[in-house]
């Protein structure tokens, strides 16, 4: 009989994202509990009466009580699932830690906390060995008891641990080093990682769920959880990435000096999402473009702001071209055609640290140039 | 643009028509003393050139003479290369005309004169429009020339441009710097920030938030801390609070008691060993001791035997001394009771005769008493209804005296009347029919009528002295008071009044002795005597008895006589008793002792024998006391062995110590784990409430909200700074941009006023504002000096430098103005007075150059062409 489950970690629930507005950051937030609603509808739909949570379900151990019932209640709402939740780096099986407090609440009993290294028999002849982290960081590998661990003979076995494989990873990793090979050694049907917030395969019966919703511009593969069947046979598993993100977060880096080039950038973010409203995205836009398109740039943002739900431009590094034809705006003047000549040497100059300042002064100068030759308005 | 003549008739001071001719054209001086008119020629050629014909404006006005009449001016100049006249009718009556001097014709009259006048000199000399520079009135030498914004400015400026070429777009360049600026005052000022203004703001709303932050991250952190911590106890609890550890001590600590335990029971053994040799010791004695008792008392039983025999016979006689000493004692006792019993009779008796005594004598003072009190209550009530009281009595003698009083001072004011008669008259003077006895002296105390028989009637009329009246009526009120007193004490008189008085205070005295007497009878009154003789009834009645009794007949004495007899009796018995009492004591004791002794013997002996058993036993029970004495020496040997035997293998004090040092460090060593481990669970608990708390708090979160706050009001803070910093560096390029437009506008001002500062300063540089104005001199080896900070002539000759500038600059641009200076370099000395006379000189040699001056002397050395006054005849038709 195939046993199947949904593989997923790195909630993170209760993580504020400060760099973003009150509005922008409410509804981020909320996504983070929503997708716990998503992840229990992707169970139903892959048949899987299990959901195991490899380690980070909370951002941290001072979380308000609030915040920390409220995926409880979510998990207990979907009671046809067992919710099987591992301690990770964020969320360390501490005294009086996040677990300790959920403990002294009333917990449903669809929703299991996982913190002690003991063998759980999830399903009959199905075992949960997990590995649930106490602290930050931790010395040793914390799923070495894995392979000394005992099991009923012909027993499927699961391993959940939420750290880094070592070689892999990125700064977010905990310090945590988890050995690749901890699968074959502790004889697992299949070893289900937290931690690396991008999907990953590590190897055949090693993998990385990564987190269900995005929460930074990513360089991984996040936005997923995993629909796993194992088969009692030990074959293989069978592993699935499903979508499960309602944000799509997009970082790019533009080189323009027209305002055409700018076609290129909306073509693609169309392609990504069929809702703009769905996008979080980041912007630099750099390069050396004609004063007069300065203005046409701004504009150009403003309407793409309108569209996604949230968009960060850095055009610091947009300079003016300040050539003969731009500074040809100011004939009309002969003293501002001057200074706009001295700006334009220093913008021109990559090695004036005043280089930003006289771009930025340059575009002023062309605003106030056109706003007196429009009537001073 | 030169002047050739200027004419004027009724013009200010000049009535008639009066002209200056023979203008050169280059420099021509007009010298002469003040009044000459010099300066009302200057105004009247500015008129007659810059003003229309119809005017009526205060320069008008001020040119019209006081006599009145109507300005005529005339001038004639060259212009564009031909020579015109303009001739000027102002006042009632107005006209011009325009005159081509070549043509000798008449081009334009009144209006169009005007008109045709001012297009000429717009069309042929641009700089016209300076002329007000160069045309320089009294006193306005003075001051630095500061050209106007419209004409002069804009002459000066297309003097230059003609040189320098157009300089474009300085408005829009002012616009945007002002623009520029007014972005940049919005956000800073010279000293920072501006107040209010957005950036301020943002860099309040960054200085708060870091504060906030701080004081959140500064609680974060110390979660941050106490979660450390709180691993830290964690782990010390894994490792204080570790199972097989705890249990290893306690093994320990246990494996310790138990070594102690062992040593402690070691030493209980030794002492129950030594406890048993003291017991076997003890047995053995008693064995050795009852062997010795039991021989000790068959001796005694036998001594015990022996003895009682003898004192059998003692005993007896004894009992016989006893028996008499008792009889004696009877004896004495039974006299003694009936003496006592007979003396108490007698005294009974005695004591009623002494209350019949104190009754008789009380009754007698009570019936002395009872009649006193009868005698006095039978006055009192007398007197209670008794008139004569000395309230009254007091009452009528201050009435009469009062009304004695009264009668005198009547009298005393009532005339005499004394009655003398001749020798051998008869008596004939009568009163009220009654004759008057010689001598007769009378009071008229009222009207008196003396009667003289055959002579007449003499009334006498008392006085009537303020207050008769009064006095008389007073004494018969008193009188009437006096009477009724009288009534009162019922008497006749003052005389019987007094005398009643005189008897009541009599029945006083004897009332008064009445209660005295009483009073000594009775102190505590009558019904305390009578309480007194009830009580001596009621005693004597309780007596009675006695009276009955067989000494109830006897008289006091006889009483007395017997009670002395029994009284010496009872004495004699009273000393016979002790005696008969003390024989009888002691032969009591002395039977006692020895009774005592006998019966001790004989118990004892009774003792012995039920101890000691039947004769026949005595030896079998000896034999067994030896036997038992026997067996507990060979006991007592045998725990004498054990003892030795357990004292050698016991621990020493050393030895027993150090066990009991390791059982108590072993245990210590428990306690303290479990101390710690109760102390680290405490800790962590506290901790974790701190934890709890932040949790609770959402510390982590607003923490992480503030920064993300904190980082986007730095980013406005940034973004105000990249803006404060474009605008600064805006502005700082478009001033440099106009620093250099400026020198290159300034530069052919600069090139004419050069030589002629030379000439007058050395080496000098003038400094020009925007507008030309000249703002300072740089003198070489000095600062810039401020033109308001120079000295008056230095100010005057830097006035007529910069004319002099102007005017050449206008001059290298076209068509020539002359420069006219009314009464110039006033202030200057006579060394600056020459340079400045070389400048003009100079200045002539390039345009006309008219000069008005009262000094002719000085002006002597300017030389040039000197003008003179001449009169002429003007135009019929004017």
């Amino acid at each position: 009989m195939t046993f199947r489950f949904i593989h997923t970690s790195d909630w993170q629930i209760g993580k504020p994202f400060r760099n973003f507005e009150e509005r922008v950051a409410g509804r981020l937030e909320g996504a983070r509990l929503a997708v716990i609603d998503r992840i229990a509808a992707i169970a139903q739909e892959h048949d899987a009466r299990h959901v195991l949570v490899a380690g980070d379900i909370y951002d941290a151990q001072s979380v308000p009580l609030k915040t920390l019932m409220q995926p409880i209640h979510r998990m207990e709402q979907a009671h046809r699932l067992t919710w099987w939740l591992l301690p990770g780096n964020h969320d360390p099986a501490r005294a009086q830690g996040v677990w300790a407090r959920l403990r002294a609440e009333r917990l449903p009993d669809n929703v299991r906390i996982l913190d002690t290294p003991d063998v759980v028999e999830v399903e009959p002849s199905v075992f949960v060995l997990p590995a649930p982290l106490t602290a930050r960081s931790v010395a040793s590998d914390p799923t070495a008891w894995m392979d000394v661990a005992e099991s009923p003979s012909g027993a499927m076995r699961i391993g959940l641990a939420h750290g880094s494989i070592k070689g892999f990873g990125s700064g977010e990793e905990s310090a945590v080093s988890i050995d690749p090979d901890r699968a074959s050694k502790a004889r697992l049907a299949y070893m289900a990682l937290g931690d690396w917030h991008g999907s990953a395969k590590i190897n055949a019966r090693t993998w990385y769920a990564g987190t269900p919703e995005p929460d930074r511009y990513p360089d991984n593969a996040p936005g997923s959880v995993l629909a796993v069947s194992l088969p009692d046979s030990g074959g293989s598993p069978e592993v699935q990435v499903v979508d499960s993100a309602a944000f799509v977060w997009v970082k790019r880096e533009l080189e323009i000096s027209s305002v055409a080039d700018l076609a290129g950038i909306a073509r693609e973010l169309a392609g990504l999402v069929s809702d703009p409203g769905s996008l979080v995205l980041r912007l630099r836009i750099f390069g050396r473009l004609r004063l007069e398109d300065f203005a046409e740039v701004e504009r150009w943002c403003g309407d793409l702001e309108a569209k996604v739900q949230y968009l960060e431009v850095d055009t610091s590094a947009l300079l003016p071209r300040a050539d003969d034809d731009d500074l040809g705006l100011f004939s009309a003047s002969e003293e501002l055609g001057e200074a706009a000549r001295s700006l334009g040497i220093i913008a021109g100059d990559d090695d004036d640290a005043r280089q930003p300042i006289a771009a930025a002064a340059l575009t002023r100068l062309a605003v106030l140039m056109r706003r007196e030759a429009a009537g001073g308005a | 643009m030169k002047i050739n003549a200027l004419r004027v008739r009724e013009v200010g001071r000049f009535d008639k028509p009066v002209a200056i001719e023979g203008f050169s054209g280059g420099l021509d001086v007009l010298a002469g003393p003040n009044e000459l008119g010099k300066s009302t020629l200057f105004r009247a050629l500015r008129l007659v050139l810059g003003v229309k014909h119809t005017s009526k404006s205060k320069d008008v006005e001020r040119l019209t003479p006081y006599s009145g009449g109507q300005p005529l001016i005339e001038a004639e100049f060259e212009l564009g290369g031909e020579a015109w006249r303009i001739t000027k009718r102002y006042g009632k009556g107005p006209r011009a005309q325009l005159v081509d001097l070549a043509k000798d014709a008449i081009v334009a009259r009144n209006s169009e004169a005007d008109e045709l006048l001012t297009e000429m000199l717009e069309r042929n000399a641009s700089g016209f429009g300076a002329h007000g520079l160069v045309w320089v009135g009294q006193k306005e030498s003075l001051q630095a020339p500061q050209p106007d914004v419209r004409g002069e400015r804009g002459a000066l400026m297309a003097a230059i441009e003609s040189e320098v070429g157009t300089m474009v777009g300085s408005g829009t360049a002012d616009a945007v710097r002002a623009r520029a600026q007014e972005q940049l005052d919005e956000l800073v000022t010279k000293r920072g920030a501006k107040k209010g203004g957005r950036y301020a703001a943002a860099l309040e709303r960054q200085a708060d938030l870091q504060k906030q932050f701080d004081v959140e991250n500064d609680a974060l952190e110390a979660v941050v801390s106490t979660q450390a911590e709180l691993d830290a106890l964690q782990a010390r609890l894994v490792q204080v609070g570790d199972a097989p550890q705890i249990a290893a001590l306690q093994e320990k600590a246990k494996a310790s008691v138990d070594a102690r335990e062992e040593a402690e029971r070691q030493r209980l053994r030794v002492r129950q060993a030594k406890e048993a040799v003291q017991f076997c010791t003890n047995e053995q004695k008693t064995a050795q001791s009852a062997l010795a008792d039991f021989r000790a008392k068959i001796a005694r039983l036998a001594e015990l035997t022996d003895g009682v025999c003898g004192e059998e016979a003692q005993l007896s006689e004894l009992r016989q001394a006893a028996e008499v000493a008792q009889s004696a004692y009877d004896k004495s006792r039974t006299d003694g009771e009936r003496l006592r019993e007979e003396e108490h009779k007698l005294q009974l008796v005695k004591g009623r005769l002494e209350i019949v005594a104190r009754l008789e004598a009380k009754s007698r003072v009570l019936e002395g008493a009872e009649r006193l009190d009868r005698e006095i209550a039978a006055e009192t009530e007398r007197m209670r209804s008794d008139p004569v009281t000395s309230e009254r009595i007091d009452r009528l003698q201050r009435v009469n005296n009062q009304h004695q009083l009264a009668e005198g001072r009547i009298s005393a004011e009532s005339p005499t009347v004394q009655v003398s008669y001749e020798a051998g008259a008869k008596q004939q003077i009568f009163l009220r029919g009654e004759a008057l006895a010689d001598g007769s002296s009378l009071r008229a105390r009222e009207s008196l009528v003396l009667e003289i028989p055959g002579i007449g009637r003499v009334e006498i009329a008392p006085g009537d002295g303020e207050g008769r009246e009064e006095l008389v009526a007073r004494s018969q009120a008193l009188l009437v008071e006096r009477d009724e007193l009288l009534r009162e004490l019922v008497a006749a008189d003052m005389a019987e009044a007094l005398e009643l008085f005189s008897e009541r205070q009599k029945r006083d005295r004897r009332l008064a002795s009445a209660i005295a007497e009483l009073r000594g009878l009775a102190p505590d009154g009558a019904a305390s005597l009578r309480s007194d003789v009830a009580d001596l009834e009621n005693q004597l009645g309780q007596c009675e008895e006695a009276a009955h009794g067989e000494f109830g007949e006897l008289s006091t004495e006889e009483v007395s006589e017997r009670l002395q007899f029994v009284a010496t009796e009872l004495e004699a018995a009273r000393k016979a008793y002790p005696e008969c009492a003390a024989a009888l004591k002691s032969s009591a004791a002395a039977l006692g002792v020895v009774q005592t002794t006998v019966s001790a013997r004989r118990q004892r002996i009774e003792e012995l024998e039920r101890l000691l058993g039947s004769q026949d036993n005595r030896e079998e029970v000896a034999l067994k006391f030896e036997a038992g004495a026997r067996a507990a020496d060979e006991k007592l040997g045998d725990s004498v062995r054990t003892l030795t035997a357990l004292e050698e293998v016991l621990p020493d004090g050393d030895a027993l110590t150090e066990l009991s040092d390791r059982a108590s460090q072993a245990a210590k060593a428990l306690e303290e784990a479990r101390q710690e481990a109760s102390r680290l669970r405490e800790a962590m608990s506290a901790a974790s409430a701190r934890i709890e708390m932040a949790g609770d708090t959402g510390l982590g979160r607003r923490v992480a909200e503030l920064e993300g706050e904190l980082q986007r009001a730095a980013g406005d803070v940034a973004e105000f700074e990249a803006e404060v910093d474009a605008l600064n560096l805006l502005l700082e390029a478009m001033d440099e941009a106009r620093e250099k437009a400026r020198e290159r506008l300034l530069a052919p001002l600069q090139k004419r006023v050069g030589p002629y500062l030379s000439a007058v300063f050395g080496s000098a540089h003038a400094q020009f504002a925007e507008g030309f104005w000249l703002e300072g001199l740089k003198r070489h080896g000095r600062n810039v000096e401020s033109i308001d900070m120079l000295s008056d002539g230095t100010q005057e000759q830097l006035g007529l430098i910069v004319r002099l500038a102007y005017a050449k600059l206008i001059a290298d641009s076209g068509e020539a103005l002359p420069v006219i200076f009314d009464d110039p370099l006033v202030y200057s000395d006579a060394e600056r007075i020459q340079q400045m006379f070389g400048g003009l000189r100079e200045a002539a040699s390039q345009h006309q150059v008219v000069v008005l001056t009262c000094r002719e002397p000085i002006f002597s050395a300017l030389g040039g062409t000197r003008l003179e006054l001449s009169s002429w005849r003007p135009d019929a038709d004017f």
